[in-house]
């Protein structure tokens, strides 16, 4: 397994595409923090308060959409199934190295945000204050929820790619998944009945609003991540018991 | 002689459809195995339960003596295998085979230089997705043999190979087989691509395993043959079983008998099937192409 790890980062880290799309969005994050400095009097005041706000909510897409796409997607639309899981490695050692690399991966991009983001932080602030310090301690909350939401769409969604196999599904999933569609179409629904009260009550992206609007109070609870633990630890079993029993497609 | 891969009554269903129908195949250490078959006759299949990436529903595979499953699995890692050419189109060939080097635990940092080599696409830098499918085809060629394994399996490698590709890839495999002594078990739709370099042949049609022989005797067999046509082919195989006792026939695709003993003793068959009340509408000898054996064997009228 830890070889699979090694050769997934290995490929990660060598498609080019990966670098332009976070310089990309990097620079857009720039762009706009430079701009309301520029234009907004007093911007500086609200900088924290402002983006730790938003950026949970912009991230989880863009980033979380780029890591499921290089750890989950490539390998069907490359088809390369078949040449990975005919070696030794096993398909419970596959989904757990999977994960342990989507860990990595989003913990990875989301430091380099976070860099960016205190750092253009302390530019427009004109320099550290006395706030700053437990500001950063909500985003870093504010971040680990995130990325334990990111990885738990992924893992949700990778179940309906490993099933059917076919990259546009996952996709689709993944996208439905995480801008919260079904959430949004049972929170309208939450009051015909209370089967699909309960049903909303326990999803992932519900659990996740509870901990995230905490987390941004600077008022997260444990009790509040041991329901997305449970997630991600039920999804990865799903997916593992999914992924030794199909059948891995030929390719053409 | 040491066994490398043995199957005994292998069968794979996909719902009622029978892909493998008790296919038992040995391959012994050296060999040099052609797996012929026409489309969806389940070369593919075959290698994916060999694989594990397809569940057999019934009989056994053993790897190198493997007895439990877990052994088995373990036994995979001396097998380099080739379906397809699928590789991450954003990596060039040498970026996906160091991908496939980490995967594998291969530490040797010569060794993709190496396979790059032997199917001299050490001079190619572009990205996958720009290949041409004969690239592709080689880079994939390159993938199975990375690490020396003991076994390579290769399913369809002489797709897309040009005239040149095809007698260089047999030159790599004939060598690799006689000085590393790498067991190949390589598939094809086409008996003569093979039929140069195999030393053996098992013929997969309809998911059943319909004949096994060695080089020597494909050779005489397909040297010549009587093509003989009665009113009743199966009272014909009777006889030919019974009275001549010789089971060296098969009946083709136009209910033809195409006989490999009697070849110069035509009278004795004529007289047999005439004593017994058959009509002979033809009786001679037969010069067939390796192709030719093939398709009379699988019946050569019939497509999927
Ligand atoms: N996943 C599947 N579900 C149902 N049937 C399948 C499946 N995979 C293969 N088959 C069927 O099994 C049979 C054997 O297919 P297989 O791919 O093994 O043939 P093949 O000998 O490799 O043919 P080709 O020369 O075209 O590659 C075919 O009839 C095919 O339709
Ligand atoms: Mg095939």
């Amino acid at each position: 397994m830890f070889n699979y790890i090694k050769a997934e980062m290995y490929r990660l880290t060598h498609k080019k595409g990966t670098y332009i799309y976070y310089g990309i969005l990097a620079l857009i994050f720039t762009a706009i923090v430079l701009y309301l400095n520029a234009e907004v009097k007093g911007f500086g005041d609200t900088y924290y308060s402002i983006f730790t706000l938003i950026i949970p909510l912009v991230t989880s897409f863009f980033i979380g959409i780029h890591v499921f796409i290089g750890i989950v997607m490539n390998d069907l639309t490359a088809k390369t199934l078949p040449n990975v899981l005919s070696t030794s490695l096993s398909r419970v050692q596959f989904l757990l190295g999977k994960l342990i690399v989507a860990f990595v991966s989003i913990v990875l991009v989301h430091l380099v945000f976070g860099f960016l983001f205190i750092g253009l932080g302390i530019f427009v602030q004109g320099g550290v204050d006395g706030q700053a310090g437990t500001d950063i301690v909500t985003a870093i909350e504010v971040a680990g929820v995130n990325i334990l939401g990111v990885v738990g769409f992924m893992l949700l969604a990778s179940i309906v790619a490993y099933f059917f196999q076919k990259s546009s599904l996952a996709l689709v999933a993944y996208i439905v998944l995480s801008l919260g569609i079904i959430d949004g179409i049972l929170s309208q629904a939450r009051g015909l009945s209370k089967y699909i009260l309960y049903v909303y009550d326990h999803l992932l992206g519900t659990y996740l609003n509870t901990a995230s609007s905490s987390a941004l109070k600077g008022a997260l609870e444990v009790n509040q991540v041991v329901p997305l633990v449970i997630y991600l630890a039920v999804a990865t079993i799903v997916a593992i018991l999914v992924l030794t029993r199909i059948e891995i497609k030929e390719g053409e | 002689m040491e066994k490398m891969i043995e199957t005994k009554n292998l069968n794979k269903k996909y719902g009622k459809f029978q892909a493998l129908d008790n296919v038992s195949i040995n391959l012994y250490k050296g060999d040099i195995y052609g797996l012929i078959g026409k489309n969806g006759a389940g070369k593919s299949t075959f290698f994916k339960v060999l694989m594990g990436l397809s569940l057999s529903t019934g009989g056994t595979i053993h790897i190198e003596g493997s007895h439990t499953s877990n052994e088995l699995n373990h036994a995979r890692k001396n097998i380099g295998f080739m379906m397809g050419t699928n590789f991450f189109p954003y990596l060039n060939g040498r970026e996906n085979l160091e991908y496939f080097c980490k995967l594998k635990g291969i530490h040797d940092e010569k060794e993709i230089e190496r396979v790059l080599t032997l199917v001299e696409m050490n001079g190619v830098n572009k990205k996958y997705k720009a290949y041409s499918m004969g690239m592709k085809q080689r880079i994939s060629i390159a993938n199975a043999l990375l690490g020396s394994p003991d076994i390579v399996i290769l399913d369809e490698p002489i797709n897309g190979l040009d005239p040149e590709g095809i007698s260089d890839f047999r030159h790599i495999i004939q060598s690799l087989n006689q000085e590393e002594g790498i067991t190949f078990i390589i598939s094809s739709h086409i008996l003569g691509e093979l039929g140069l370099m195999a030393n053996r042949f098992g013929f997969l049609h309809k998911g059943r395993l319909v004949e096994e022989l060695d080089q020597k005797t494909l050779q005489e067999r397909t040297e010549h043959q009587l093509v003989v046509k009665v009113d009743n082919s199966e009272k014909a195989a009777y006889l030919l079983e019974e009275v001549l006792h010789t089971t060296n026939f098969v009946v083709n695709g136009q209910k033809e008998l195409v006989l490999s003993d009697y070849v110069h003793e035509s009278n004795k068959v004529a007289k047999v099937f005439v004593e017994n009340g058959l009509e002979v509408y033809k009786l001679s000898p037969n010069e067939t192409s390796l192709e030719q054996y093939f398709l009379n064997l699988v019946g050569g009228e019939e497509h999927v």
